[in-house]
């Protein structure tokens, strides 16, 4: 192998790059990767046969190359010198060979076995140079071995010798050789994930260092999916949430554990039942229609993060996500996938978000990347690890509704005001109901405490060259509800790392499965609180459901209903790589994930109230069946090489996907009997809602070359070609890209000598461009599907939808600059970063008049949205002492979304929907001014009338107030205290944020006085007579006027999202016990909040449209932690 | 740092050498559980099936997406007890395009829905060879018809409409209204094409084959329906002679027994919905029929005190046709029509379309108002006779305005929460403002407006099709 430039040979660290072809060779042996032999044979024992008559050594090279298998690194000047030989020898050792080869040359060589090595060296050190060095202390070679605290060697750690450009990085074997050194030389250690080590060479000629896994947060590991880093050398922006603090958080979905924790990354949690997806937002919304999704990866294989409640039958109290609302606030309905993960498995969750971090991720990467890395065996003594808590929770915000006397003078006071006599319908009013009767029904149908119990074991251990990690979990969440309602999940997970003796060979697997088992009702039933005070008891005086005479529907009869959902999950990944030559790695993975939902709503005849009569047509059971299959392979060559001072990283591969979904829903009903309701064979009807196969495939090629110099300057490029099988022919393919750099302004001397005080300063910057695909599949096909009811013996086909055979990927630009600084050693380390990103290519279910026949058809839109932001952290360490440590650290974020432009948008059917200049979360409505006070009435500002106010807006012209339902800022204030083995966290998290409050939910479909239902004391201020003044009008039996622009406003609030108190039993104690650790816990999530008095919860205030759904829990929990 | 260059150009295109499979690995095949649309119709049974899943969606969408409980309450047929919905603003005529245009949608949209369907069937049959010819003219035919069917309703519901024939969105998108007559020589048009197109017998699922189920539109459901689009466009000797055609065809005849009108294959049904199997009540049966109080059924709404009171004592039809429900003391009654409700557990009614006794009521008026008192008289009575009643007086049978009003009458008492008959007709004589002024403050209303003739559409198709205008008045 011929080098083309001068300088030392690449062994010794300071060479230069492999050529090109050898690359060429690998990519493909990168295919054949499976096929490789792990011990590709030795040099001892082989021998040459070479017959050359005055050839140049360059022939003689080749010729040794193809019989042993070896290489040889030179460079072209290196055989200027050189004399042309005639060799003539049969079976002849390598090393005789090279020797006779050699002989009269004016170079050297040297054999390398490991790696299969031959270096072609200068001549003989000089002498002269050997005296120019002599001085002082002399100097001589050095070789070390640099391993972690475990004793594992580290690969590729880099040694530098201070106050010099030379410097080695360490073989796979953690061993590395530096020649020429002084004796009183200092080395200098660095490595990912460790602190930085400085070693006096002291003489010696064999050292061993150990370096320290770093505290340091800068210098923690950050995995940017196909590569990691360190915060203190990253180009792009990744922010990490530990293992460690996600568990600190007794919920059972990850995601929830990241609330306010992560800049730029919006969680917020909108239902109080176990399983509920919550709103998730990275960075705004990039997309107008749905798509606005970042993509998940767990453990490098893509995971689905839509709900796979089956649309066909619908999540029960979960809600369908057919109902899914793609009207900008990212609310999801069904059942969390995230919650089929167990958070005990979780070593750590990377959320990727500029262009340099995502854009390797190219067409999936447009609205950031989740990255959940599981936690890995460690070697050592074999550990047993026991952790088990258990609580309970309870509603986080209650309602303060009307009590029976303020409840009968509101209806009285509607229907006087209606002048309208009470009709015999109207039970609660009317005398047919004891009006004396007052039932708090918030707590009947929503007070009860949901009991929490996790336990979690796992077993771990390994060598230095096998780990292993078993682990298993159950937990039991139950309900607020009346009733025997919960969510169990259990787990097991295995994986296993192992390395080959030489260390050339790795391969990793993992697998994990969730089996998670959830007994929801048929219906959230937040819905029964508003029941009148006044309905009757639930039970008759002797225990059975009490009817009334009919003049209700008893909601306790509702209990009867379950929505079961039995979700089985399993993940699997197997990574194989391989060190085909010093810095080059061939690997690969091999992912899969299955997910089976089976689910069952089963409505008993009990449902109905008797009234129906015994109607065995009412009795029903949905059932409904949703697969999703995942397998993905991504072969890779990744190399690494320390060139000069610098470093250089490079990265190819390719991504094969497909994702398999089949689902089905049916319909069982007509069973004669409640007990035969399982079983689907008895009924007398069987219904198919509908089903669905879908097939997606993806493949791509992507790149990465980075260059860090010196730990000063970094360059980092990406690029990747995807295919999706989502678009229409000549369509599929769409190129993406990114270039991030950065400046470590304090590793400059300039700057170590003009400002002490700092120990860190970066600056970066990052450009690229990333793309989406997240749509339907066979949107470009037009098809007709079944709709499942036959007429006359022929099922119907009905059309699927318009088709559009022209739309291509949507193209998110982002760009992003940011600054670092540490101060003090790190003991204050400060973030802030702008980032703006501009969406183009909008692809939209084009909204159509109906009178097309369908409401939508894909297609991109002309449009540009642009998201940008400020984000801030700051970590700080307030004391340090030798018992009392006191950590804190502060997030928050600024987003800002704004539509840039829209050609035409007026004659647009988004014209009464977005404006530019505007963010796209505005809505446009008529203004209101107050209630009249001559008549009670809300009254609105007339626009078409020039003027002057209307309490009946129907000119979509009065319809030009904006406002947005959307976050101003947000994040979180993290307090850490340790003191001996006590450990306390304190987290708060705040949003600054406009959303929909009280009188925006009950003018939906619960306006005051309208119906038999209860409304919050807030309504108590409403208009009565004349010249009163107030923002709350009449009550009336009618449905009035919806309250538009002021049923938005202000639904900021601070929460006191966690606190976790941990006390680790005295180390005595302990030894006593035979425990390697032991710790027990206190933690409480949801604790206290502080809000405006027009709302119920408000982290539900973003829906676009409200309900009433079970706000968020307070959960607290004790737990016990052993390590065996 | 050229060679970095290369090194990374070359090794990218090292992986695209892998990559070539990737172009085929992208394209992936059609969805399994649909079908692509050029082959629906390139098949009769499929095509059939695409014809035949309207009727299905006519069926579970209640018929015409309420309109019968709609117009009832517009009118002075049924009485609300839902008071905080927009069945409340129909009751009082208080539609306002911003509340209840969207909540009346289905009214709108699904129609179009259908004609989308009827579009698709056209062009998909017109384009394919792969059909045999006696299918293709019965389904073009039924497209033809249901085409017709719809924007019948659309222009009686909402005046003017876009008139569309395509199924391309591109142009349908930015479509404004057609004025009325204009989708009344398109009505007319498609109807005298699907007569001729259209089997005179009731066919199977195979379209040529005779079926006993009245359930695909035949020749004479063609002529039927042109028969009452030509009394609602004033052409009487048109009407009546498509009416006597139908009344002449020998396929139908009067049920004598009112109770068996509404079942399944009556032989007085020129058109019905089949229901799905396990489906055992029609959508009138499960709206209608009360089992507890009204406020807590489906539909919210009885029959009128109005109404009721409009029957001659000793009619069958308010005697079979009519029953009720006392809760708490409260007797409420309700249309009767259909038996079948919820909780039936064998079919035995279809929905009904089209009648015959319509096709007498539309030859009388036609009759009259050619001044053919005499035919026109026994048309009625005949209708009369089935109900138990008498023949008209004699001062009505020779009054020509005596004689208009008695049809009306019967129309009003035979036709009653069938596909908003009552409504459709008072407008269609005029005679809605007068009545309506009359019923609306009995009804608690805050007085007739004109406009309310018409419903509002659907704002966001305002918002989406530039062109399209909101009904006047709203």
């Amino acid at each position: 192998m011929k080098l083309t430039a001068t300088g030392e040979n690449p062994f010794r660290g300071g060479g230069y790059i492999i050529e090109l072809l050898m690359i060429m060779k690998l990519t493909i042996s990168l295919v054949l990767l499976a096929s490789l032999q792990v011990s590709a044979g030795t040099a001892r024992g082989q021998t040459l046969t070479l017959s050359l008559d005055h050839a140049q050594l360059e022939k003689a090279f080749e010729l040794i190359e193809s019989q042993s298998g070896y290489t040889f690194f030179y460079y072209a000047e290196q055989l200027k010198d050189t004399k042309p030989v005639s060799l003539h020898v049969t079976d002849q050792t390598l090393e005789s060979v090279l020797v006779s080869l050699f002989k009269d040359q004016p170079i050297g060589f040297k054999i390398d076995q490991e790696k299969k090595m031959i270096i072609v060296e200068k001549g003989k050190i000089s002498p002269i140079k050997a005296a120019k060095n002599a001085h002082g202390n002399g100097e001589g070679n050095i070789n070390g071995k640099i391993t972690n605290e475990e004793g594992e060697p580290l690969d590729g750690a880099s040694v530098a010798i201070k106050g010099t450009k030379s410097g080695a990085q360490t073989s796979s074997k953690g061993l590395f050789e530096l020649k020429n050194v002084s004796s009183d030389a200092i080395l200098v250690i660095t490595f990912i994930g460790y602190d930085r080590q400085e070693v006096k060479v002291n003489g010696g000629k064999e050292l061993t260092i150990t370096l320290k896994h770093s505290t340091n947060e800068l210098d923690q590991t950050v995995i940017k999916g196909y590569y990691n880093t360190s915060e203190r050398l990253s180009t792009g922006d990744v922010s990490t949430v530990k293992g460690v603090d996600i568990s600190k958080q007794p919920v059972s979905d990850p995601i929830l554990a990241l609330e306010g924790r992560v800049p730029g990354l919006y969680i917020s949690q909108t239902s109080g039942i176990p399983g509920a997806y919550a709103t998730i937002q990275l960075r705004g919304q990039n997309s107008i229609a749905n798509g606005n999704n970042p993509l998940y990866i767990v453990d490098g294989v893509p995971y689905s993060s839509s709900p796979l409640t089956s649309s066909f039958i619908g999540g029960g109290a979960l809600g369908s996500p057919g109902n899914n609302n793609s009207n900008n606030t990212g609310v999801i309905y069904g059942a969390s996938p995230f919650n089929n993960l167990n958070m005990a498995d979780i070593e750590s969750i990377e959320v990727l978000k500029d262009a340099d971090a995502t854009a390797i991720y190219g067409s999936r990467g447009a609205n950031g990347v989740i990255l959940i890395t599981t936690k890995k065996g460690k070697g050592g003594a074999t550990k047993l690890d026991v952790n088990v808590f258990t609580g309970a929770g309870s509603i986080a915000s209650k309602m303060n509704l009307l009590n029976t006397p303020q409840y009968l003078e509101m209806r009285h006071e509607a229907f006087r005001n209606d002048n309208r006599t009470i009709g015999s319908t109207f039970y609660d009013v009317n005398g047919m109901w004891d009006s004396t009767r007052y039932t708090n029904w918030q707590k009947v149908f929503i007070g009860g405490t949901a009991k929490f119990t996790n336990a979690q074991v796992s077993l771990s251990g390994g060598n230095s060259n096998t780990q292993f990690l078993l682990s298993g979990g159950y937990s039991n969440q139950g309900t607020v509800f009346p009733g025997n309602y919960t969510d169990q999940k259990a787990s097991v997970g295995f994986n296993l790392t192992h390395t080959s003796v030489n260390r050339k060979f790795h391969a990793l697997l993992f697998i994990d499965y969730v089996n998670d088992n959830s007994d929801l009702p048929g219906y959230d039933f937040s819905q029964n609180i508003t029941l009148a005070p006044d309905a009757p008891a639930l039970y008759t005086p002797n225990g059975t459901i009490n009817w009334q005479n009919y003049t209700w529907n008893n909601p306790i009869a509702t209990l009867s209903e379950h929505a079961k959902a039995n979700t089985d999950n399993l993940l699997g990944n197997f990574n194989v790589s391989y060190e085909v030559l010093p810095g080059l790695l061939a690997k690969s993975s091999f992912g899969y994930t299955n997910m089976q939902l089976n689910q069952t709503i089963i409505t008993p005849g009990t449902y109905f109230s008797p009234a129906y009569g015994d109607d065995p047509n009412l009795r029903s059971n949905s059932y409904g069946t949703t697969n999703v299959k995942t397998w993905i392979i991504e072969p890779q060559l990744v190399y690494s090489k320390k060139i000069g001072l610098g470093k250089l990283d490079a990265l190819a591969g390719t991504t094969f996907q497909e994702n398999q979904q089949n689902s089905i829903g049916q319909n069982a009903y007509g069973f004669s009997n409640d007990a035969l309701i399982t079983n689907v064979a008895a009924a007398s009807t069987i219904q198919i809602y509908g089903s669905s196969n879908t097939l997606y495939h993806y493949d791509a090629i992507f790149g990465r070359i980075s260059y860090n110099w010196d730990d000063k300057y970094l360059i980092n490029a990406t690029a990747r070609r995807d295919g999706s099988s989502r678009f229409g022919p000549d369509k599929q393919f769409g190129d993406f890209g990114a270039v991030g750099a950065a400046w470590i302004f304090s590793n400059t001397s300039f700057f170590k000598k003009a400002v002490p005080g700092i120990s860190f300063g970066k600056i970066k910057i990052s450009y690229g461009s990333t793309g989406n695909d997240q749509i339907s599949d066979y949107q470009y096909l037009s098809t007709y599907s079944s709709n499942g009811y036959p007429y006359q013996n022929l099922t119907g086909l009905t059309p699927t939808g318009l088709t559009n055979t022209d739309y291509r990927w949507e193209l998110v630009k982002k760009f992003e600059t940011g600054i670092d600084v540490g101060l003090w050693k790190d003991r204050v380390l400060f973030n802030a970063n702008y980032y703006m990103n501009r969406t183009s290519n909008q692809l939209v279910g084009y909204a159509l008049p109906s009178i097309t026949g369908f409401s939508t058809v894909e297609a991109n839109l002309p449009a540009v949205i642009q998201n940008t932001g400020v984000e801030i952290s700051i970590n700080t360490v307030n004391f340090k002492g030798r018992d009392f440590t006191w950590k804190s650290s502060l997030n928050i974020s600024i987003p800002r979304n704004k539509l840039i432009s829209y050609p035409n948008l007026s004659g647009s059917p988004y014209s009464q929907t977005y404006e530019v200049g505007k963010p796209l979360y505005i809505q446009f409505l008529p203004h209101n001014t107050g209630v009249k006070p001559a008549n009670g009435l809300y009254q609105f500002q007339s626009v078409v009338n020039h003027g002057g106010d209307t309490t009946t807006p129907a000119d979509p012209g009065d319809f030009q107030f904006l406002k947005s339902i959307t976050q101003k800022y947000y994040g979180g204030f993290l307090n850490s205290f340790s003191y001996k083995g006590f450990q306390l966290d304190i987290f708060f998290q705040f949003v600054n944020q406009t959303g929909n409050n009280y009188q925006q939910l009950f003018t939906n479909n619960l306006q005051p006085g309208v119906f038999d239902a209860n409304v919050p004391t807030y309504f108590l201020g409403r208009w009565q007579q004349p010249n009163d003044m107030t923002n709350i009008q009449r009550f009336s039996t009618f449905r009035l006027k919806k309250p538009y622009d002021a049923g938005i406003s202000n639904t900021s609030f601070i929460r006191l999202k966690n606190v976790s108190l941990s006390y680790n039993l005295p180390g005595k104690w302990q030894q006593k016990a035979h425990l390697q650790n032991a710790r027990i816990y206190v933690q409480g999530q949801n604790l206290w909040t502080i809000k405006n008095s027009n709302l119920w919860d408000p982290e539900q205030s973003m829906a676009s449209t409200l309900g009433l759904n079970l706000p968020p829990l307070r959960m607290l929990t004790v737990g016990l932690q052993v390590g065996l | 740092m050229t060679h970095y260059i290369k090194l990374l150009s070359l090794s990218v295109l090292g992986v695209s050498i892998l990559g070539f499979g990737c172009k085929k690995f992208v394209e992936i095949p059609p969805p399994t559980t649909e079908l692509v649309t050029t082959n629906v119709f390139n098949d009769a049974s499929t095509a059939t099936a695409a014809q035949t899943a309207i009727y299905t969606s006519m069926f579970l969408n209640g018929a015409g997406f309420g309109i019968e409980i709609n117009t009832g309450l517009s009118s002075d047929e049924l009485q609300t007890y839902f008071s905080g919905s927009y069945f409340f603003d129909l009751y009082t005529n208080t539609l306002n395009a911003i509340n209840d245009g969207n909540s009346l949608s289905g009214q709108w949209s699904g129609p179009y829905n259908y004609i989308y369907q009827a579009n698709a069937v056209i062009a998909g049959l017109q384009n394919n060879s792969g059909v045999d010819t006696a299918s293709k003219r019965q389904l073009t035919g039924e497209a033809e018809f249901i085409r017709a069917f719809w924007y019948f309703y659309l222009v009686n519901t909402y005046g003017d409409v876009p008139l569309l024939t395509t199924t391309a969105y591109q142009t349908n998108s930015v479509a404004s209204r057609t004025p009325m007559e204009k989708v009344y020589s398109q009505i007319v048009a498609d109807l005298i094409d699907a007569q001729k197109l259209l089997s005179p017998n009731f066919v199977d699922e195979t379209d040529t084959a005779v079926s006993q189920d009245h359930v695909r539109p035949t020749k004479w459901a063609a002529t039927a329906f042109l028969a009452r689009v030509y009394l609602y466009t004033g052409d009487y000797k048109d009407a009546a002679i498509q009416a006597g055609a139908v009344i002449n065809s020998g396929q139908f005849s009067l049920v004598p027994d009112p109770n068996q009108v509404f079942l399944e294959n009556s032989n007085e049904a020129i058109w019905q919905l089949m229901p799905p199997p396990g489906y055992y009540a029609t959508s009138e049966g499960t709206l209608f029929i009360l089992t507890t109080s009204p406020g807590n059924s489906s539909a919210g709404a009885a029959l009128s005190p109005q109404f009721l009171n409009a029957f001659d004592s000793g009619d069958l039809r308010r005697i079979d046709w009519v029953d009720s429900i006392i809760v708490s003391g409260s007797t409420y009654y309700y249309p009767y029509k259909y038996k079948a409700d919820m909780s039936s557990t064998t079919l035995t009614e279809y929905g009904m379309v089209l009648r015959l006794s319509e096709q007498y009521l539309i030859r009388a008026e036609a009759e009259a108002a050619d001044n053919d008192l005499t035919d026109a008289t026994s048309d009625v009575n005949t209708i009369r006779n089935r109900a138990g009643l008498g023949n008209l007086p004699n001062a009505t049978t020779t009054d020509l305005q005596l004689m208009l009003l008695a049809i009306q009458h019967e129309r009003q008492v035979e036709l009653f929460t069938e596909w908003g008959d009552r409504w459709f007709n008072l407008k269609r004589t005029n005679a809605l403002d007068s009545v309506m002024t009359m019923v609306n403050p009995q009804k608690g209303g805050t007085g007739w407006q004109s406009f309310q003739q018409l419903y509002p559409i659907p704002t966001t198709d305002i918002q989406n099709d530039p062109n399209l205008k909101q009904t006047p008045g709203y």
